[in-house]
């Protein structure tokens, strides 16, 4: 099946922040001694790479639906990735020490999509409430917008005006540091907008384009308008610390994915492709 | 260098029983174009199917099973091309576009709209502005309940600053 390798590898090695680095011992699976890499968590990937400085990824693993649990191994400091699928392989990995295994534990079985998601919806939420129970005295609290959902508020910070890059579909500019330091909102216009005017800003970019974030200002708010998703349930996400074989969280489907990096010219890959068409 | 290759047959059936809620079902023409320096331009029309499934886009040839492909869609950059067009481009080959042409303009606004949405960074942001936002408005973190207030993926500034992007090239 093919994937987008290269750009795979770009988000890899960009510079948009990882969740967590750290060298961890992998089993491989023909050669079955454990062997030292340098990892780095992205989102919901787990890239390896061979050593610390290497330029590219050797491998990664999608974090969906998988659980994270100690193991029962030879080597100290054991834990093993899971998929709920029985042809799938199970990763098993080691840390250098107690602390790191349960900080990687802990990172690893949070670290997916779906979690991140359900953290995302219910601190939504929560400001919402914040927002309706203040009502109109807050100002600039919200912006109740055709949509009907307050998601935007004044800020005096200048990030606030720049929308654009940052709120483009997970886009980390070229030209700019990494993405995530402007928030997400739409008024993406530098000087003051009365909130009638970010109304119909965040209503009118929520229907044209609204991400292309080389394109005018005008253009590029998004983001905020999930004005088309309803309400997900408050499902706080799961914290429990102590309980390091917990799976990912509530609701989450179990994903199974297996990643191995093959040492193939991506040039003929890009051919084989091609061709294909 | 390296490549992945992305061993599917594990993900796809338990992707497909989530297909409810989460997944967006639509028939798109996929077509792609590849831009050069040259400014050769080839254009190969294949007419596939597409879901979105997390931050994955699947796409099949429409009567089988198994995908023939996925794009991660991180570090990517989604365009409204025109009224039933959209186009995605992946930031590290920003020349090359994966057009899409849907059945309808409020289909192609939708697609565009779940694919924006549809990548861990752009929820990262998120987040990181309501925890803000909460923060200024209750005085409280709201993270802080869940034990997660520490982490390296939820902080303001991961050594990045809330300032202004530079607006000068736009």
């Amino acid at each position: 099946m093919k994937l987008n390798e290269r750009s795979v590898a770009h988000y890899a090695t960009c510079d948009s922040p990882p969740d967590k680095t750290g060298f961890l011992f992998k089993k491989g699976e023909r050669n079955t001694a454990y062997h030292r890499r340098w990892f780095v968590l992205k989102g919901n990937m787990l890239f390896y790479f061979e050593e610390r400085d290497s330029r590219e990824p050797i491998g990664v693993i999608v974090l969906e639906g998988c659980t994270v649990e100690l193991c029962e191994s030879a080597e100290e400091f054991a834990f093993a990735i899971k998929f709920d699928c029985a042809k799938a392989r199970v990763y098993k990995m080691a840390a250098e020490n107690q602390a790191a295994m349960e900080s990687w534990v802990k990172a690893l079985s949070r670290a997916s999509f779906d979690y991140m998601r359900l953290v995302v919806k219910e601190l939504e939420r929560q400001l919402e409430e914040i927002q309706e129970a203040a009502g109109g005295s807050l100002v600039g609290a919200g912006v109740g917008g055709p949509q009907g959902r307050p998601k935007s508020s004044r800020r005096n910070q200048v990030a606030r005006s720049r929308s654009g890059a940052s709120s483009s579909s997970s886009s980390s500019s070229s030209m700019s540091s990494s993405s995530s330091s402007a928030p997400p909102m739409s008024g993406s216009l530098s000087g003051q907008r009365s909130l009638q005017d970010e109304v119909q800003l965040i209503s009118g970019c929520s229907k044209e384009n609204g991400v292309a974030w080389s394109k005018p200002p005008a253009a590029l708010a998004n983001g905020f308008v999930e004005g088309a998703s309803s309400r997900a349930p408050p499902v706080p996400p799961r914290r429990r610390g102590a309980s390091l074989e917990s799976p990912v969280s509530p609701g989450t489907g179990c994903f199974s994915k297996l990643h191995d990096w093959y040492g193939r010219e991506v040039e003929e890959l890009r051919v084989q492709w091609l061709q294909s068409q | 260098g390296g490549v992945i290759i992305f061993l599917f047959h594990e993900f796809w059936p338990a992707a497909n029983a989530r297909l409810s809620r989460k997944v967006l079902l639509l028939h798109c023409a996929v077509c792609v174009v590849k831009f050069s320096f040259h400014f050769r331009c080839r254009t190969v029309v294949k007419k596939r199917l597409v879901k979105l499934v997390v931050n994955f886009l699947f796409y099949f040839r429409t009567d089988e099973e198994e995908p023939i492909g996925a794009l991660l869609l991180e570090q990517c950059r989604v365009e409204r091309e025109d009224s039933q067009t959209f186009s995605i481009a992946f930031l590290d080959e920003a020349e090359r576009k994966y057009l899409f042409e849907c059945d309808s303009e409020e289909q192609c606004g939708e697609w565009v709209d779940s694919i924006i949405k549809a990548s861990y960074e752009f929820m990262r942001k998120n987040l990181i502005f309501y925890r803000t936002e909460i923060h200024r408005l209750t005085g409280k973190d709201p993270l802080e309940q869940y034990g997660i207030s520490d982490e390296t993926r939820f902080q303001v500034s991961n050594g990045l600053q809330l300032m202004s992007r530079d607006t000068s090239s736009l």
